[in-house]
C-alpha cells in the first residue's frame, strides 16, 4: 500500500506531469479565449475555466461528453503536483529559496482564483443623480421577488433565485400562505404587445398584464453589454384553489399586485438584489472628455455614504482607479448612462482580494532571487 | 513517510477544493426592507423603454372622457361614451425604438379595421402633422370600408409621437359615428401633449453646441443634400461648394449667367428683414425697414413649406459683369433650420428663369429634414 | 593597409554623423515661403496640442499612406505644403491625387478606372459623393466585425473624404477669395458698426455681418482642428477655439483674436501667392506665440524636429545594415566586421532610445501607451538585450538577432502608424501613469525577451540546418543565451501579468477576468514556464529547447496581435483585417522552422 502510494507520489510529483498540465492549461485557455466570440465571456468562463471538464455537445444532440479537462480539474492537479514535488524532492536549501518562493506565490495565486470564484460577489449600483439606494443588483442574475406590502413600516420580501425558478416546478415557503407553480420559465425572451403580434398563440397567463404580452424564448445573450430578459409564467395556488397565472419578467417596470388573505403581494421579476446595511446617495456625476474629442478623460461620482450603525455620514468621490472601500465592499466607477445623469458603480465583495497581492510579492521576490543567483553564477563562471 | 503524509494532505486539500464549487446558490432568501418611496430606483437598466421612466409625457384630456386605471404597458386609457350606449376607447402606449416605422404603424392600425395596407408613397397623404409644444405628432384618421362590430363601421383616430428612443401611440378606436364626432377634440387633445424633463431637441442642441464639437461628425452633409428636388431644364448642376446643398448655373445669350444656390442654416439666421437686407446689400440697394418689408416680398406655399419670396433688381450695372443684376430669393423656416434658395444673375436671364425657379421651389421636398437633424444631433 | 585600418573607424563615424544630421540641410519645402516656420504653429486636435506639421503628416498618412505626396513631374510635395495648399488654395489641391484606393470593389462601385498608382483626387469624387455616402450608410448598418472587406473599405473612404473636406474648411470656408479682407471687414462691422446695424434691425449684432456670421458658423461646425489658442500659457486645453468659433466669439469679446487674424492673413497671402506677405504674417504670429504661449510653442517646435529627425526610420535603416554586416562577419573576417556591426548596433540603439525619449517627453507618458508604441518598445527591449548578449559572447549572434528583431518591430510600428497620430489620448481607465510604467512596460519587455529567445533559436536552426557554421561552441553559447533569455522572459511576463491583475483589481475589482488580452499574457507565462520545466526535467535538450523557443514566437504573436483580432474584450484595439494574413503567415513560417529543426544538422554536434 505504501509502495503503491509512493509510486503514485513519484508520478504526481514529476516535472513531466508539470509540463503536461501546463500544456493542457494552455490549450484550455486558448480555446476558452476563442470560444468567447461565440459564447460571451461569462459563459466561456463557466464552460472552460470554472468547470471540471469541458463538455462537447454535438449540434442538436441532447447529450454531451467531456472532451477536455477544465480549470477546476487542472488547477487542483497543478496544486497537488506542486505540493507533492516540494514534499518529495525539494529540500529546504538556500539555493532553492527562489524556486520555493515562486511556487509558494503560484499556490497563493491558484487559491486566490479559487476563492474568488467561490466567495467574490460582483454587482452593480445604478443611480440617478439625487437618488439614494440601499442595494446593488446582480447584472446577470434575476430573482422573483414576492413582496408583502401590507405592513405600513416595511416590506417583507421573499426572493426566489432564477436558478430555482428554472429547476423547480412548485415553490413553497413558510413566509408565504400560498405556493407558486412555475408554469414556464424562459431565461431570455423578446417581449411584444399582443396587439403587435396578433397571430401569436394564446398566453399562458390569465391575469395581470400577461394576457396582453407575447413572450418568445430566444437564446441567452453572449454580448457583454446586453442583458437577458428573463420571463416566467407563475401560477399562485392557495388552499382555496388557484388565484391565476401571472407573467413576470424583468422587462416589466411596474410590479403586479394581488390580494390574498388580507395581505397585498407584489410579484416582481428583477435583477437579483443585495441589500446593504448602509445607504448610498448619488450627489453628482461628472464625465470629462479631452477637448475636441469624445475620448473620456475621467468619470467621477460624488456620493454620500450614510451608515446609521456606525454613525457614518460623509461624502466620497469615486473615480477611475480610485474606488471606495467600505465595510467589506468596494465601489468602483464602472459606467454611466442616460446622458450623464445616471452613474453605474460596480460593487465587489471579495474577502480574499489580498491574496493576489501576496502572491505578487512572493513570485516577484522568488523570480528576482532565482535569476539574480543565475546571473551571478553566470558572470562568475565567465570571469573564471 | 513524510512524503506520504504531505501527499495525503495535498490530496485532502484538493478534494476539499473540489467540493466547494458544488455550493448551492439557489436558496430562497427572506428579508424585510424599507418601503421604496422613489419608484425611479426600481427601473431596470435597459428595460424596454416603454416601461422605463424618462422624460414624462403628459397630456390634458377633455373632461367628458372617462379615465380608466392604467394597466400594464398602457400609459393611459380613456373611455368615451356615445348617446346610444356605444363606446370608444383611447389607449396610450409607448414602445422602444420606432416600432417598425410610421408606415408599419399606420398599416397595423389599418389592419385592425380590416383595411388593406398603404404603400409608402401614399403615406404622406394619409397623415397630417400636428404640433404639440414644438414636437411633431402625426395624426391619422381611418375608417373601415365595411361594418366591423355590431353592424357599425369602425374608425381609428391615431397620433404617433416619436421621441429619442421610444414611440408613443395615442389610439382612439370605436364606431365611426362616435369617433368621427370626437375628431376635433382628439386633435386638440394631441396638441396638449408635452414632454417634460429634457426634451430631445434641447439635449441634442447641447451635444451639437460648437463648444463640445465632437471630433468625427461625418460632415458630408453639404455634399449630399438631405432633400429631393427636380432640376428644371437648362439648369446645369455645379460641383458642390461649401455650405451649398445644391448649386446650379444657367447660361443665357451673350455670356449672361445666373447662379442658383440652396443653403440650409441652423436657427432663424437673422430673420426675414435681415435676409432681405443682406440680399439688397449684394445689389447695392439701400436697406428697407420692417414696414416696407411686406411691399417687396410675397409668400409662396409649396408642398406645405411657406417661403418668403423677394425679387430685387439693382439700380446700376454691377461688377464683375457690369450688367444690371437681379436676385430672386426664397427663405423658409423648417423646424430648426432656415432654408434659402437664391437665384442671382443678369437681370433679363433671371426674369426668363423665374418660372423655372418657382417650379423648382414647388418641386422641393425637404420632408426628411427632421431625420437629418437627428443624425446631426448624434454626431 | 595599416593606415586604412586606422582611418576606417573615423570614416564610419563621419558617415554616421552625416546620417544623423543630413535632414537639417534640407531647404524650405517651397522656395521663398516660410512654410517650415508655419508648420511649427501649435494647434489642438484630438485632445492634444500638436504642430501643424503633425496634422499634415498624419492626415496625409490617413489619406494615402505616405508622409509626402508624389506629384506628376516626379517631384514630391511635403505634407505641410500640401496641407497649406489645401487650406488656402483648395481648387488646386482638389486635383492632387491624394486618395489611395486599392480595393477593386470600391473602384467598381464608384465607377472609377483603375489608375496607375491607385491614387485619386477629390475632384474625381465630387460627382460620386452620393454613391460614397449611400454605400457607407449601407455598410454602417452592419456591425463592424461582420463587414465585408468592401464595406470596411467604403466606410474608410467615407471617413477619409470627410477628413479631407474638414481640413479644407478649417481655416477658411473653402470658396473664399480673400479671407483676410472678409475678416477685416467683419472686424470693422463689429467694432464700429454695431450701432448702425442695430438701427437696421432689432435682433442682435449679427445682422449686418450676417452673411459672414453664417459662413463662420459653418466653419465652426466643419473645421478639423482648433488653431486659435488661449491668450496665455495658463489657458486650459478646453479654451482652444476653432477658427469659426473664435470669429463668432469676437462679437462678445474684445474683437477678433490676433491668432484668427494672423491665420486669415496667412491663408490669404498664400492664396495670392504673395510670399513676402505670407512670410511676414507667419513671422508676426510667431512673435505673438512666443510672447503668449511660449512653452507650448517650444514643445510643438520640438515635435516638428522629432518628425523631421525620424529616429525610428533611421534606426530601422541601421538595423538592416547591422544584420548584413553580422551575417557577412560569420563568413569573412569575424573580428573586425563583427565589431563594426556591434558599434553600429549601439548607434542605432542610441537613435532608437532618443526617439523613445522624445515620445515620452512629448506625450508626458511612459513609453508604451498603444499598439504602435508597444511595437517600438518591443524592438527597443530586444535590441537592448541583444546588445547585452553580444557584449558577453562577441560572436555576432546577439547583433544579428537584435537587429533583425529591431527592424521587424519597427516595420510593424510603421504600418501601425498609418492610422493617424500615434500619440493619442488615453481613455479614462488607462490613464494612470504608474500602472502604464510598470505593468505595461513589464509585459512588453516580456514580449521582447520571448521574441528574442525565439529568434535566437531561429538563428540556431537556420545555421545548423542550412550552413555548416554552427560549431559546438556556437551551439552551446546559443543554448545558454536562449535559456537565459527565457528566464528573463518568464520574470517579466509573470510579474507584468500579475501587476496587470492588480491594476484590474484596483480599477474594477476583478483581479482576473479571463479577458482575451489577459489570457494571451498568461499563455506567454505558461509557455515560458513549460520551457523552463521541460529543460529542468531533462525532457528536452539543446535542439528541443530551440524548437520550444521558436513556438514562443507564435504564442507571443498571438497574445500581441491575435487577441486583438478577436474583436472582443476590454483591451481590444479594433479589428485589423490587414494584419491578419500576415500574422497567419508568420505563424506558419514558425511551424515550418520547428519542423525543419528535425532535419539533421550540417555539422553534427557530438552528443553530450
Amino acid at each position: 500500500m505504501v509502495r503503491y502510494l509512493k509510486a503514485c507520489g513519484r508520478g504526481l510529483s514529476s516535472l513531466r506531469l508539470t509540463v503536461v498540465l501546463l500544456g493542457l492549461s494552455m490549450v484550455m485557455i486558448f480555446f476558452g479565449t476563442l470560444d468567447q466570440v461565440h459564447l460571451g465571456i461569462h459563459a466561456a468562463q463557466a464552460k472552460y475555466f470554472r468547470s471540471l471538464f469541458v463538455f462537447w455537445q454535438p449540434a442538436g444532440a441532447g447529450w454531451s461528453i467531456p472532451v477536455f479537462p477544465g480549470g477546476y480539474l487542472i488547477g487542483p492537479l497543478l496544486f497537488m503536483n506542486l505540493v507533492a514535488a516540494h514534499g518529495m524532492r525539494f529540500k529546504l536549501a538556500a539555493k532553492k529559496i527562489g524556486i520555493f518562493l515562486i511556487h509558494a506565490g503560484v499556490v497563493v495565486l491558484l487559491l486566490g482564483e479559487l476563492f474568488t470564484g467561490l466567495f467574490a460577489k460582483e454587482s452593480m449600483m445604478r443611480m440617478d443623480i439625487g437618488t439614494a439606494q440601499t442595494y446593488s443588483e446582480a447584472p446577470r442574475e434575476t430573482e422573483l421577488a414576492v413582496i408583502d406590502t401590507s405592513s405600513n413600516e416595511d416590506d417583507l420580501v421573499v426572493a426566489i433565485p432564477e436558478s430555482l425558478l428554472a429547476r423547480a416546478t412548485v415553490i413553497q415557503h413558510p413566509a408565504l400562505p400560498f405556493t407558486l407553480k412555475i408554469v414556464k420559465f424562459m431565461a431570455n425572451t423578446s417581449l411584444a404587445m399582443r396587439s403587435q403580434a396578433p397571430n401569436s398563440p394564446p398566453s399562458l397567463a390569465t391575469t395581470g398584464i400577461g394576457p396582453n404580452v407575447v413572450a418568445k424564448e430566444i437564446p441567452r445573450t453572449v454580448k457583454q453589454d446586453e442583458r437577458d430578459l428573463t420571463t416566467a409564467f407563475v401560477q399562485i395556488n392557495t388552499v382555496q384553489g388557484p388565484l391565476g397565472t401571472w407573467l413576470v419578467s424583468n422587462a416589466l417596470g411596474a410590479p403586479q399586485a394581488f390580494t390574498y388573505d388580507g395581505h397585498t403581494y407584489e410579484l416582481r421579476m428583477r435583477q437579483k438584489r443585495y441589500y446593504k446595511p448602509f445607504t448610498i446617495k448619488l450627489l453628482d456625476f461628472r464625465h470629462d472628455i479631452y477637448p475636441g474629442t469624445d475620448i473620456p478623460k475621467n468619470f467621477s461620482s460624488r456620493i454620500r455614504l450614510i451608515d446609521s450603525r456606525q454613525k457614518e455620514d460623509r461624502n466620497v468621490l469615486i473615480y477611475m482607479n480610485s474606488p471606495l472601500r467600505y465595510s467589506g465592499y468596494t465601489f468602483y466607477q464602472a459606467g454611466f448612462d442616460n446622458s450623464d445623469k445616471t452613474s453605474i458603480l460596480q460593487v465587489v465583495k471579495n474577502p480574499t482580494f489580498l491574496l493576489p497581492y501576496i502572491a505578487c510579492g512572493l513570485v516577484g521576490a522568488g523570480l528576482l532571487t532565482q535569476f539574480s543567483m543565475h546571473l551571478v553564477g553566470f558572470l562568475r563562471r565567465r570571469r573564471a | 513517510m513524510r512524503c506520504t503524509g504531505l501527499l495525503g494532505a495535498a490530496l485532502g486539500a484538493a478534494i476539499a477544493l473540489f467540493c466547494f464549487p458544488g455550493c448551492d446558490k439557489s436558496k430562497i432568501e427572506i428579508y424585510r426592507v424599507e418601503k421604496e418611496h422613489d419608484s425611479q430606483t426600481s427601473q431596470m437598466p435597459g428595460a424596454p423603454g416603454g416601461m422605463s421612466g424618462r422624460g414624462a409625457v403628459i397630456w390634458q384630456a377633455p373632461t367628458d372622457w372617462e379615465e380608466q386605471p392604467a394597466s400594464g404597458p398602457r400609459r393611459g386609457t380613456f373611455k368615451i361614451h356615445g348617446k346610444d350606449g356605444s363606446e370608444a376607447e383611447l389607449s396610450i402606449t409607448a414602445f422602444p425604438g420606432d416600432v417598425g416605422g410610421l408606415l408599419a404603424n399606420v398599416n397595423r392600425w389599418r389592419g385592425q379595421i380590416q383595411l388593406p395596407p398603404l404603400a409608402q408613397s401614399d403615406l404622406a397623404q394619409a397623415t397630417t402633422p400636428l404640433s404639440a409644444s414644438g414636437r411633431a405628432i402625426l395624426f391619422v384618421d381611418i375608417v373601415s370600408a365595411k361594418p366591423i362590430k355590431d353592424g357599425k363601421k369602425s374608425r381609428i383616430l391615431g397620433g404617433t409621437l416619436a421621441l429619442d428612443d421610444e414611440t408613443w401611440f395615442f389610439k382612439l378606436i370605436g364606431p365611426d359615428e362616435l369617433v368621427g364626432a370626437q375628431k376635433e377634440q382628439f386633435k386638440r387633445f394631441l396638441e396638449t401633449i408635452k414632454v417634460e424633463g429634457t426634451p430631445a431637441l434641447a439635449s441634442s442642441a447641447e451635444n451639437t453646441g460648437s463648444k463640445t464639437n465632437a471630433p468625427t461628425p461625418p460632415t458630408l452633409a453639404p455634399i449630399t443634400p438631405p432633400f429631393e428636388y427636380k432640376t428644371p431644364p437648362g439648369w446645369i448642376p455645379q460641383p458642390l461648394a461649401p455650405m451649398r446643398l445644391a448649386s446650379f448655373k444657367v447660361a443665357g445669350s451673350n455670356g449672361a449667367e445666373a447662379d442658383i444656390s440652396v443653403v440650409s442654416l441652423a436657427g432663424i439666421a437673422g430673420g426675414d428683414l435681415a435676409n432681405i437686407n443682406r440680399w439688397r446689400d449684394q445689389l447695392k440697394l439701400p436697406p428697407v425697414s420692417e414696414t416696407e418689408l411686406a411691399s417687396i416680398s410675397s409668400h409662396l406655399n409649396a408642398r406645405g413649406h411657406d417661403f418668403l419670396v423677394t425679387d430685387l433688381v439693382s439700380t446700376e450695372p454691377l461688377p464683375p459683369s457690369q450688367r444690371k443684376m437681379r436676385i430672386v430669393a426664397a427663405a423658409s423656416q423648417q423646424g430648426e433650420q432656415t432654408w434659402f434658395v437664391k437665384m442671382t444673375g443678369d437681370v433679363d436671364l433671371v426674369e426668363a428663369q423665374k418660372n423655372h425657379f418657382f417650379d423648382f421651389l414647388r418641386g422641393l421636398s425637404i420632408s426628411d429634414i427632421s431625420r437629418s437633424d437627428e443624425s446631426a444631433a448624434h454626431q | 593597409m595599416k593606415s586604412w585600418k586606422k582611418l576606417m573607424p573615423w570614416f564610419v563615424a563621419a558617415l554616421c554623423f552625416y546620417f544623423l544630421i543630413a535632414f537639417s540641410f534640407e531647404g524650405e519645402p517651397k522656395a521663398g515661403y516660410a512654410l517650415r516656420e508655419f508648420s511649427r504653429f501649435p494647434v489642438l486636435l484630438n485632445g492634444r496640442i500638436k504642430p501643424l506639421d503633425t496634422v499634415a503628416r498624419t492626415s496625409l498618412l490617413i489619406l494615402c499612406g505616405k508622409q509626402s505626396l508624389r506629384v506628376d513631374d516626379g517631384q514630391s510635395l511635403s505634407a505641410i505644403e500640401w496641407l497649406t495648399e489645401l487650406m488656402a488654395r483648395p481648387e488646386a489641391a482638389d486635383d492632387r491625387k491624394v486618395f489611395k484606393i486599392t480595393n477593386p470593389d470600391t473602384l467598381g462601385a464608384l465607377g472609377l478606372q483603375e489608375e496607375e498608382n491607385k491614387n485619386y483626387s477629390f475632384s474625381q469624387f465630387v460627382p460620386r459623393a452620393r454613391d460614397i455616402e449611400r454605400q457607407a450608410e449601407l455598410a454602417n448598418n452592419v456591425e463592424e466585425q461582420l463587414r465585408t472587406p468592401f464595406q470596411r473599405d467604403i466606410v474608410k473612404l467615407y471617413e477619409r473624404v470627410t477628413l479631407y473636406f474638414r481640413l479644407k474648411n478649417s481655416l477658411q470656408v473653402a470658396d473664399t477669395d480673400d479671407f483676410q479682407a472678409e475678416v477685416e471687414a467683419y472686424g470693422k462691422t463689429i467694432a464700429s458698426g454695431l450701432a448702425i446695424t442695430k438701427s437696421a434691425s432689432n435682433s442682435g449684432p449679427f445682422e449686418a455681418g450676417s452673411d459672414a456670421a453664417q459662413r463662420f458658423s459653418f466653419l465652426a461646425q466643419t473645421a478639423y482642428f482648433f488653431p486659435v489658442p488661449p491668450a496665455s500659457q495658463s489657458g486650459k486645453a478646453e479654451e482652444w477655439k476653432k477658427m469659426g468659433e473664435s470669429l463668432i466669439a469676437a462679437t462678445k469679446e474684445t474683437g477678433i483674436a490676433p491668432p484668427a487674424r494672423a491665420y486669415a492673413a496667412i491663408v490669404s497671402a498664400y492664396r495670392k501667392q504673395d510670399a513676402a506677405a505670407f512670410n511676414s504674417a507667419v513671422a508676426d504670429y510667431r512673435a505673438w506665440l512666443r510672447e503668449h504661449i511660449g512653452k507650448t510653442t517650444r514643445t510643438a517646435q520640438l515635435e516638428v524636429f522629432f518628425n523631421a529627425f525620424a529616429p525610428f526610420y533611421k534606426s530601422m535603416t541601421l538595423y538592416v545594415l547591422v544584420f548584413i554586416l553580422a551575417c557577412v562577419s560569420w563568413l569573412v573576417r569575424p573580428g573586425a566586421l563583427g565589431r563594426y556591426a556591434f558599434y553600429l548596433l549601439i548607434f542605432g540603439f542610441a537613435i532608437h532610445t532618443t526617439g523613445l525619449l522624445f515620445r515620452i517627453y512629448l506625450e508626458g507618458r511612459p513609453p508604451v501607451t498603444n499598439l504602435y508604441s508597444s511595437a517600438v518598445f518591443i524592438g527597443w527591449g530586444a535590441v537592448l538585450l541583444g546588445i547585452i548578449l553580444e557584449r558577453f559572447y562577441r560572436n555576432g549572434i546577439g547583433s544579428a538577432t537584435a537587429s533583425i528583431l529591431g527592424f521587424l518591430t519597427l516595420l510593424i510600428a510603421h504600418h501601425l502608424s498609418l492610422d493617424g497620430d500615434t500619440m493619442e489620448m488615453m481613455r479614462a481607465v488607462l490613464d494612470t501613469n504608474g500602472w502604464l510604467a510598470t505593468h505595461v512596460v513589464c509585459i512588453t519587455l516580456g514580449y521582447a525577451s520571448t521574441y528574442l529567445a525565439g529568434f535566437l533559436a531561429l538563428m540556431y536552426i537556420v545555421r545548423g540546418v542550412f550552413t555548416s557554421s554552427l560549431d559546438e561552441e556556437t551551439a552551446t553559447s546559443l543554448s545558454r543565451m536562449v535559456y537565459g533569455i527565457v528566464c528573463f522572459a518568464t520574470l517579466f511576463s509573470f510579474v507584468g501579468t500579475i501587476l496587470g491583475g492588480i491594476w484590474a483589481d484596483q480599477s474594477w475589482g476583478r483581479f482576473w477576468g479571463w479577458d482575451p488580452k489577459e489570457n494571451g499574457a498568461l499563455l506567454i507565462v505558461l509557455w515560458n514556464a513549460i520551457i523552463l520545466h521541460a529543460r529542468w526535467g531533462g525532457l528536452v535538450r539543446q535542439r528541443g529547447l530551440m524548437v520550444l523557443a521558436v513556438f514562443g514566437n507564435i504564442v507571443t504573436s498571438w497574445s500581441w496581435f491575435g487577441v486583438n483580432m478577436l474583436g472582443i474584450g476590454l483591451h481590444s484595439y479594433g479589428f485589423m483585417d490587414k494584419a491578419f494574413p500576415w500574422l497567419i503567415a508568420f505563424m506558419l513560417t514558425q511551424v515550418l522552422m520547428m519542423a525543419l529543426a528535425a532535419l539533421p544538422l550540417k555539422s553534427p554536434l557530438p552528443r553530450k
